[in-house]
């Protein structure tokens, strides 16, 4: 189900999402993953565990369908996320365009504090089938 | 050699990662992505793929972690990292990731790695490539 992101223009800004990683779920994630770099067991957030929440979390407001797989990712890191620390991801439309009966969209997030202070900035482009 | 030891050339620590299907459910619960065509075996087999797939973000977690070993102070505090996700991991497949820098820069007192990525399939074929940059 494409139709929420068809009516959307390059530009448009979702409505932030607040979010918090605790340590229950950052070893979950570190588990998943397989993760031996040993940063969840030492009470820290994995990196990558605050862009995959956030771009779910964009998935999930535009109502994707099941059908839609990831492209391509840029990550850029200023600040490693601490646990329990409120994270809010604001979320832009960069590009959005069909070829070839696929779907084409460009999400730009950045991720702060709620203080204003950035954790990372990610650029996520996924295909959806039309 | 830099004072970080790094230097042009040298391979980043591989990581090997055989994936299973209850690692992708994992994954799904862990990062709130329930896509169908990561879970449900009779939905993925409607796609373009046949089968259930795992998430990118699953692999690129493979990818990142290999960055947090390379680089366990600076990676998530001044990295950036840039892939295509070029083709799906398949449950039960064994992947391996590996790096290799390609730069080492050092200006004002920073240092700057950059390093090409790769996860490779059994079949040889690449399913993501990228660039990593690590202010260290």
């Amino acid at each position: 189900m494409s139709s929420l992101l068809g009516a959307l223009e390059p530009g448009h800004h979702f409505e932030d999402q607040s979010f918090t990683i605790d340590s229950e779920m950052a070893v979950a994630y570190a588990k998943a993953v397989g993760d031996e770099s040993q940063l969840a067991a030492e009470g820290k957030v994995p990196p990558m565990a605050v862009i995959a929440l956030g771009l779910s979390q964009v998935i999930e407001a535009l109502k994707l369908g099941g059908g839609t797989v990831h492209a391509s990712q840029e990550v850029e890191y200023t600040a490693p996320a601490q646990l329990d620390q409120p994270i809010v991801a604001t979320t832009v439309l960069k590009g959005n365009s069909v070829r070839r009966g696929s779907r084409f969209a460009t999400v730009v997030t950045t991720f702060k504090t709620t203080s204003g202070d950035g954790i990372a900035r990610a650029i996520s482009m996924v295909i959806v089938p039309e | 050699m830099t004072r970080n030891n790094w230097v042009e050339g040298q391979s980043l620590p591989e990581v090997t990662k055989t994936l299973t299907q209850e690692q992708v459910n994992a994954y799904a619960d862990a990062a709130h992505d329930w896509n169908p065509i990561h879970l449900d075996a009779d939905f993925a087999a409607g796609t373009q793929f046949g089968k259930r797939i795992a998430h990118g973000m699953l692999g690129l977690g493979f990818v990142s972690e290999m960055l947090s070993l390379a680089f366990p102070d600076s990676w998530g505090r001044s990295g950036g990292l840039k892939v295509r996700f070029k083709a799906p991991i398949f449950p039960g497949e064994t992947v391996k990731i590996s790096g290799e820098v390609t730069r080492v820069s050092d200006s004002d007192g920073e240092e700057t790695v950059t390093c090409t990525v790769v996860c490779v399939k059994p079949d040889d074929t690449e399913a993501i490539t990228g660039t990593a940059t690590v202010r260290i």
